[in-house]
């Protein structure tokens, strides 16, 4: 009960705060009521001044009205020391001070009873009316301590009021006889009357206390139930919060491993077992491989591969049917017993990890407690295995995308190497041809080879980029990224063309802003990148033109690399394909025969992969713009976008 | 140094093989081939040349790379200056140095690696460059 109070963990629900008073009465009961008992008894030395005033004047005589104040009194200071010590009690109750507020009590009723029993002797003893109070009393008692204490305090009344008749009958004690209009009762010189009015007073006493006992055996138990109900939701609670951050952490994921560690990991704590598993059917269809453990299982079951046709209990799980052991000593039918029991487990539960009605493998908890997994626990497994399995089965998924495209990207590497062998020992043999090693050749012959030699390398270079486009893009993540220093790779890259610039008659200008940032890349990827753009600006502008290669800061941090030239631009009918594998303008197929259409979809995969823009500005015969943004830090995110605009200058939303 | 440097030749395919041994010997150097890496080292008990060219992927993989590792280790051989030639570049640049460097150390033994087909005026310049050197 107390591990209520301390629990500081949030459920996923915000319970009402009206449930959280309700059971911090229910414990703090005692407490409360017995604070309560003390504003009540500021009434009781009231009552007996008021009484002890006014009764002589309603012709009542008292025999000694001076003890009635003081006992008045004696309530009254007994009282306000309660009052001083009430604020010293727990609000938040452990066992020790539970304690505490027990004896707190335990004092207030002996005060209570020891102010009756003088009050009782000094108003006239067994005909004094006050005895009545006792029934109160002893309910109160039932209800502030256990509810059958009560009969202890009921024989204790008993008791103390058969003492005081028999003292003052006999005459150990002054007899104090309350005298009405000069009456005073003549009770003690009648035993027979002494004893009938205690018989009945008893009855009274005792009666009340049996039925007191009862209700509040009653109540109290539906005060447990509503404790332990109270408790269960708590836990539910809490047990959905876990499985909602669970599902939350394994639905981002995509890696399998990752998934399968965070569900292990999460699900022993939530379902506070010492260890959980996941085994899944394996690729050959006949065993199950456990693929991730949490917990002092690891020891046992890491690795392992479970034959199903050699295994009973598997089989029963994957056909969908949850499996428990309150005990694994006793059960026959479950293998690794012994070996689990070696690292302290006693209870095991196995449920089938099922998406779309496919059981793709087993969730296995394990605990040291014997019996630990009730029915609702077999409840709480199931509806977590349904709710990993879907993340499960999407991490496999995306694996076999993944192998699809690594294996796709493998046989691409076979290809261009196969290809690419043939082409470069033809071209060397066309060299040695061309350069008249085995004889002249006559200047038809010449032209023609030489035709042949830029035909291959033309072909070299399709099967370069080829490879470049069917990098898998894990592949392409594993690739580092590094600071890249754009101002030096431009340089380099820009470099490398000025031969051919100045062979081609064509101005080429650079211009870097000082101030350039460094970017997240990968520095060959970007190469790459400025290398086609400044190549196709080369390739499609006549002899004379210019070309302007620029890089500054951009807005948000970005930067900006923007190839611009006067050549023969881009159609506008050809601007929304000019990003597609192999697509070629005919205006560019007009001027250059050569080229693979592959140029473009290189630079916008690259920019992709960098989390970049590309922005296109273009009119046929005017000359074109590549503008191409780099976030300075890499987002992860695939928020690409191609713009591609005839003449217009709209830019692209600012990625920041 | 020697008018006609001699040049080791190992690559698997026959024809880069003869293309390279008729444009380098009508440049000036003697050239000596091999098929793969046993004759090359067969080769090698008889001669010591100036400088060698190695194919990377021949009966394996990294049989070039395998080979440049040995050569590094051959008496005689360690400072030979070792030309790579591959036509599977990208594959050398992602997997090579990484993949490769527990066989060879810390040190690539090749200095210089190229993309097939390299032009004839790049390879010559090259080995002008490195023999002058």
């Amino acid at each position: 009960m107390d591990a209520l109070f301390d629990s500081t963990e949030r459920g996923l629900f915000d319970l009402p705060e009206d449930w959280q008073r309700g059971r911090r009465i229910i414990l703090g009961e005692l407490r409360d009521r017995s604070i309560w008992f003390i504003k009540l008894r500021w009434f009781v030395p009231i009552g007996i001044a008021v009484g002890t005033f006014i009764s002589p004047y309603l012709g009542i005589d008292l025999a000694s009205p001076g003890v009635l104040y003081g006992v008045a009194l004696l309530v009254l200071f007994y009282n306000a020391l309660f009052y001083r010590w009430r604020h010293r009690l727990p609000v938040v109750v452990t066992s020790k001070q539970r304690q505490a507020i027990r004896s707190f009590t335990r004092w207030q009723v002996s005060c209570d009873y020891a102010a009756m029993f003088l009050l009782i002797h000094f108003t006239g003893g067994i005909t004094s009316p006050l005895i009545f109070f006792f029934i109160f009393h002893i309910i109160f008692a039932s209800i502030l301590l256990r509810p059958r204490s009560s009969y202890g305090f009921a024989a204790l009344v008993i008791l103390g009021v058969s003492f005081i008749a028999l003292a003052e009958n006999q005459g150990w004690m002054t007899h104090h006889p309350v005298v009405v209009d000069g009456h005073a009762s003549t009770i003690y010189e009648h035993p027979v009357r002494i004893f009938i009015q205690l018989c009945f007073f008893s009855a009274s006493v005792l009666i009340t206390a049996a039925s007191t006992t009862v209700i509040m055996t009653m109540l109290r138990r539906r005060i447990n139930t509503l404790v332990d109900l109270s408790r269960m939701i708590d836990s539910l609670n809490r047990r959905l919060s876990g499985l909602f951050s669970m599902v939350q952490a394994i639905g981002r994921e995509r890696d399998l491993d990752r998934v399968l560690s965070i569900t292990t990991a999460e699900l022993a704590k939530i379902g506070e077992v010492m260890g959980t598993s996941i085994k899944l059917m394996a690729d050959d269809g006949v065993s199950l491989a456990v693929k991730a453990t949490h917990g002092e299982v690891t020891r046992v079951l890491e690795g392992m591969r479970i034959e199903l046709s050699r295994s009973p209990v598997s089989q029963r799980v994957m056909n969908g049917e949850p499996f428990v052991v309150g005990d694994i000593v006793d059960s026959k039918n479950f293998q690794l017993a012994d070996r689990l029991r070696g690292v302290g487990v006693n209870s095991v539960l196995f449920v089938p990890l099922t998406v779309e009605g496919r059981n793709i493998g087993i969730l296995g908890a394990y605990c040291s407690k014997s019996d630990r997994f009730s029915e609702d626990d077999v409840q709480f497994y199931r509806l977590a295995a349904a709710l990993a399995a879907i993340a499960i089965d999407n991490a496999l998924a995306y694996e076999a995308i993944e192998r699809l495209g690594k294996e796709r990207s493998f046989f691409m590497m076979r290809v261009a190497h196969n290809l690419r062998a043939p082409i470069a020992a033809m071209t060397s043999m066309l060299d040695v041809v061309l350069n008249e090693y085995i004889g002249p050749l006559n200047n038809d012959q010449k032209e023609q080879l030489a035709r042949m030699r830029r035909r291959a390398s033309g072909m070299v270079t399709m099967v370069n980029e080829l490879l470049l486009l069917t990098e898998s893009e894990k592949a392409v993540r594993e690739r580092a990224f590094t600071l890249v220093n754009l101002t030096d790779l431009i340089g380099r890259v820009y470099r490398t063309f000025m031969d051919e610039a100045v062979e081609r008659k064509t101005a080429l200008k650079l211009t870097i802003d000082d101030d350039l940032p460094a970017v997240e890349g990968d520095p060959d990827a970007l190469s790459q990148l400025l290398e086609n753009l400044i190549s196709n600006a080369l390739k499609y502008t006549p002899v004379g033109g210019s070309i302007k290669v620029e890089a500054y800061p951009s807005n948000g941090g970005s930067v900006r690399i923007q190839v611009s030239d006067n050549g023969i631009g881009i159609p506008k009918d050809a601007l929304p394909n000019l990003f597609n594998e192999f697509y070629r303008a005919d205006n560019a197929r007009r001027h250059e025969a050569t080229g693979t259409g592959l140029g473009l979809a290189i630079v916008q995969r690259i920019v992709q992969r960098h989390g970049g823009q590309i922005h296109v500005e273009s009119e046929e015969g005017l000359g074109s713009l590549f503008a191409v943004t780099l976030p300075r830090k890499f987002q992860g995110g695939m928020n690409d976008q191609v713009n591609s605009e005839n003449g217009g200058n709209q830019e692209p939303d600012d990625a920041t | 140094m020697d008018s006609h440097p001699l040049v080791l030749v190992v690559d698997d395919d026959r024809d880069i093989r003869q293309s390279l041994k008729i444009i380098l010997e009508n440049n000036g150097y003697r050239v000596e081939a091999a098929a793969d890496g046993k004759q090359a080292m067969k080769l090698l008990d008889t001669i010591t040349p100036n400088i060698i060219i190695l194919d990377v992927m021949m009966t394996t993989d990294t049989e070039g790379f395998d080979l440049a590792h040995d050569l590094r280790a051959r008496p005689g051989c360690e400072e030979t200056p070792i030309i790579m030639l591959t036509s599977f570049l990208d594959k050398v640049r992602d997997e090579g140095p990484d993949q490769y460097q527990h066989i060879m150390g810390q040190q690539w033994p090749a200095k210089w690696i190229f993309e097939k087909p390299i032009e004839p005026e790049r390879l010559l310049a090259k080995l002008k460059a490195i023999l002058e050197d």
